[in-house]
């Protein structure tokens, strides 16, 4: 037997909570009373006196003691025979005070020591049995000794200690929830508060009006029955008495349902209540668990072990008209029923409270949009599927766990107007707890001599590594980039500075005769027609690893211009995400003989699907003249990106473009194509011009002009220039005879290669099951902007490819309804051709365009 | 905090998870803590036949160490804003460590 009078048989979280300290002084008193007292007391301090004072905010543990000195007036407490401790009186006078008689404290105690009389060993819990047994004999003594006040029941139970304690280490003898716990956490039906008054009318009913059989069939049950035995006298002797104990409880007990159906916070009073509650129900639950016995019920199937109060309760309403069949599935379902509500109730609002409030102080972040960015954008992206989840949840019950999750990344309710008080109120702690954990000083690792890492401490956030180890090189290396980068900065900015200087450093080999020409952004950028080849023998180089992190770079500015936009959509500098472009540091064109390295990095990032992705974002960010800027560099360096220079079937034997290819093909159209057509709305008529001149003046177009990124560019620019042209707005008399010598220029280099357009297998690019087909759309625009001449010419040359739509479409059998439609998509893909100069075309033959 | 906050965007929607003890279970994903641990509603076992004793179970909460892959529906998962989030996780942790 341990010292303390501790059973390991109890669960370890009453051990510790409320179970511990309150029961071994109850114990301790007993002990004192038998001289014992001062060492155990010792001990005790030395056991269990920190757990009162823990930052542990056991709320049972430690609000025991202020909790009883509530309901205790010390007279009362003084009136009580023992009290040379001040913490025992208060636990024996709550007890007295709850019936209001100190004599029964004085009879319990008599009680005590005849017990213990009998079971002097007796000092640490006791299994059920074990106490019914003793139930049992010293009923049979009270019952000979004739009390003129009948203990209460709650009394019964031996083991020295206040029932309340009893109670609470022996969950299962009518150890019941509160009720706010049910209501708050699990979302279940309430069974308990109405219960006690409906339990015992009843009952007190069937004692009032006496049935005959009664008095033999408990007089056999003090034989057959033990347990019950203590009750069973008194009930018999004063049936007033009992009646009105437990009702009191009962009426006590709904009253302060109200309040506990909250989830207490921190308010000690409250919690107090809430333990009384507990312990209250607990005594009403003991004076029924005898009442099957009191209606006479000799079944043993009447006698399952542990039953919720409400189970007994139903069970005595029904019990009579029951056949034993009905009784013993009902049994049967009582002790399962039992057998969930064991556990059920072992924490108590504050103790889930406590956890919440743990769990969220440690996930709760100042700064939810970098902490939490995934959640937190992704319900804005999808706020349909959050809403509903939203909905399910509040018909859930699971709107604390909902608050918890969303709460999570959120600074405390700013979002959550309608949060209820007790949210608010959890949000308030849960405040405090951040700051505070703030304050205090971080150790995130520790080196222990002779280990290989350092033993590092994980928190919420960033859970703990087994081991974090930092080799020296790599510290090394960081510092070293670190310095580098520094210097570089500075270069950057004294070369900027004088930049009629050239700086030859090994960091940044040239500002080069590119930035020098036009680095103010706004500057006409046409002027960069013509960037001298020379530049070439000294540019850079830059590898794949400098171009992958000058695209990260990129990417991580337009983020964090997207987090600024959205604090203030107003002022956003994008002066550093222009400088990461480098759009203006190495010049390159696809006509000067450069390697791949030294093309402009900025192009040859877009040879990543990273960046191709992140374009219509970057775009949002820049001007007018920047977008400019950027897309005068593609044009001038076509053959330089991948989708362009692989992108041709001509380069390739067998004339099909792998697969690779084609996908980056497939995610040009999807992002750089689109973002190109509306940066181009933008572009004034002579800017077009420029840019096809430079195109052309840098590109050879006749192989541009077979890929299909190229020609969809060569399209969108033709039309939009056909489209300002036709509006005829502010378009002079030099830009228009610029356009027509561009367009000679541009048709010549296509001319008697036009065909070569057409990839070699029509049926790779249309089957007829797309709407589109780029080819015949650039000829449409090419035919729209051209003489009549220039549209003879393109017709000549196209004439095979005309007819071989056509008879593809005429292979196409009529009945075949499911590929019917590919035939009218050929053909209208064609028209849209023909149509430009008035001529329309079906399956057999060409005609006139009839308007 | 990355997948912390990724999987609570996976709240309510059916996964199957993969536990290091070869079990799968699927189920409806309730909670889940910056542990990433687990809470499954309405499970059912992939391989029942294999681990009958999980027949019975209706709601389980799993450790999050135990986990070895959690299969999700691929709609449920925005590739782009994955990315996005990763980088900044990756930037903010760039900056404490500096």
């Amino acid at each position: 037997m341990s010292f303390f009078g501790f059973d390991p048989s109890i669960p370890p979280h009453l051990q510790q909570g409320s179970g511990a300290p309150g029961t071994n002084e109850s114990y301790d008193f007993q002990e004192t009373y038998d001289g014992l007292g001062e060492e155990v007391d010792a001990f005790n301090e030395e056991t269990f006196g920190d757990n009162k004072q823990e930052t542990w905010n056991d709320p049972s543990a430690q609000n025991h003691a202020p909790v009883l000195k509530q309901n205790i007036s010390y007279a009362q407490a003084a009136s009580s025979t023992n009290n040379d401790d001040d913490f025992m009186n208060d636990l024996w006078g709550t007890s007295g005070a709850k019936d209001g008689a100190a004599q029964e404290v004085q009879q319990q105690q008599q009680q005590q020591q005849q017990q213990q009389q009998q079971a002097p060993q007796e000092k640490k819990f006791l299994s059920l049995e074990e106490i019914e047994a003793q139930l049992t004999a010293i009923d049979q003594q009270s019952q000979q000794q004739q009390h003129p006040v009948h203990p209460p029941p709650q009394f019964g139970y031996p083991g020295m200690m206040p029932p309340q304690f009893a109670y609470g280490m022996i969950p299962p003898a009518g150890y019941m929830p509160a009720p706010g716990q049910y209501g708050q956490f699990m979302g279940a039906p309430m069974p308990m508060p109405q219960m006690p008054p409906m339990g015992y009318q009843p009952q007190l009913q069937q004692q009032q009006q006496p049935v005959p059989q009664q008095q033999p069939v408990s007089q056999q049950q003090q034989q057959q029955q033990p347990p019950v035995q203590q009750q069973q006298p008194l009930q018999e002797a004063q049936p007033v008495v009992p009646q009105n104990a437990p009702q009191n409880a009962g009426v006590r007990r709904t009253s302060k349902v109200d309040s506990a159906q909250f989830p207490v916070l921190g308010a000690k009073g409250q919690s107090g209540q809430l333990h009384q509650q507990q312990f209250s129900g607990a005594q009403e639950s003991a004076a029924p668990s005898s009442s099957p016995k009191n209606g006479g019920l000799p079944s043993p199937s009447s006698q399952p072990s542990f039953h919720s109060p409400q189970q007994r309760n139903h069970n005595n309403q029904n019990f009579h008209d029951l056949t034993p069949e009905q009784q013993a599935k009902l049994a049967r379902r009582q002790e399962k029923v039992a057998r969930i509500m064991k556990y059920s109730g072992i924490m108590n609002p504050r103790d889930k409270d406590y956890v919440t409030r743990f769990q969220l102080s440690q996930i709760v972040t100042e700064d939810p949009y970098n902490e939490d960015f995934y959640a937190q954008v992704f319900k804005v992206i999808h706020p349909k599927a959050n809403s509903t989840h939203l909905q399910e949840h509040s018909q859930q019950h699971n709107s604390i766990a909902q608050a918890y999750l969303e709460q999570s990344g959120h600074r405390l309710g700013g979002r959550f107007k309608r949060a209820d008080v007790a949210l608010q109120r959890m949000q308030q702690q849960v405040q405090k707890a951040v700051t505070v954990a703030k304050e205090r000083p971080k150790l995130t690792q520790y080196a222990r001599e002779g280990a290989l890492g350092k033993i590092s401490f994980g928190n919420g956030k960033k859970p703990r590594q087994q081991l974090e180890i930092f080799s020296q090189a790599a510290q090394r290396e960081i510092e070293k980039q670190e310095q580098l980068e520094k210097e570089a900065a500075v270069e950057a900015s004294i070369a900027k500075g004088e930049s009629d200087e050239a700086k030859p450093s090994d960091a940044q080999e040239d500002k080069s005769e590119f930035t020098k020409e036009s680095t103010p952004v706004s500057k006409r950028p046409l002027s960069i027609s013509a960037p001298s080849p020379s530049t070439s023998s000294t540019s850079k180089s830059y590898s794949k690893k400098d171009v992958m992190s000058i695209l990260e770079n990129i990417i991580t500015k337009v983020m964090n211009l997207e987090s600024a936009s959205r604090l203030n959509p107003q002022d956003v500098d994008t002066k550093e995400l222009w400088e990461s472009l480098h759009i203006l540091d190495q010049p390159s064109t696809s006509a000067s003989t450069i390697s791949e390295g030294e093309v402009n990095p900025f192009i040859q990032c877009l040879n990543h699907n990273k960046a191709l992705k992140i374009l219509p974002r970057l775009f949002k960010f820049l001007s007018r003249e920047q977008i400019l800027t950027i897309v005068t560099l593609i044009m001038s360096n076509l053959e330089n990106l991948y989708v362009i220079k692989k992108g041709s079937y001509t380069t390739y034997p067998d004339k099909i473009v792998p697969l690779p290819i084609l996908k980056l093909i497939e995610t040009y159209t999807l992002t750089f194509s689109k973002v190109l057509m509306n940066s181009v709305q933008d572009f004034k008529f002579n800017e077009i011009i420029g840019l096809l001149v430079i195109l052309i003046g840098h590109n050879n177009v006749s192989f541009v002009s077979t890929t299909k990124i190229g020609l969809s560019i060569l399209t969108t620019l033709l039309s939009r220039a056909e489209l300002i042209k036709g509006e005829g707005v502010n378009i002079s008399a030099t830009d228009l005879s610029e356009w027509s010598s561009c367009y000679d220029e541009l048709f010549t280099s296509l001319e008697s290669r036009i065909s070569a357009i057409f990839p070699p297998n029509p049926q790779d690019i249309d089957d007829g099951s797309s709407r589109e087909n780029y080819v015949w759309q650039f000829l449409a625009t090419l035919s729209l902007g051209g003489k009549l001449s220039h549209q003879r010419i393109i017709v000549d040359e196209v004439r095979d490819e005309i007819f071989g739509v056509m008879n593809r479409a005429k292979s196409i059998d009529n009945s075949d309804i499911a590929n019917l439609y590919k035939k009218q998509n050929l053909l209208n893909n064609l028209n849209m051709y023909l149509v430009v100069m008035g001529l329309v075309a079906d399956e057999s033959e060409i005609k006139e365009l009839q308007s | 905090m990355l997948f912390f906050s990724f999987f609570k965007t996976l709240v309510d929607q059916e996964v199957t998870v993969e536990l290091k003890n070869d079990i799968e279970i699927k189920g409806t994903l309730k909670s889940v803590d910056q542990f990433l641990n687990l809470k499954l509603d309405n499970i059912s076992c992939a391989n029942e036949s294999k681990y009958p004793h999980l027949k019975s179970v209706k709601n389980l909460f799993i450790r999050g160490s135990t986990v070895r892959y959690v299969h999700m529906n691929a709609n449920s998962v925005d590739c782009t804003l994955l990315q996005d989030a990763s980088r900044r996780e990756a930037m903010v942790q760039a900056q404490t460590s500096k």
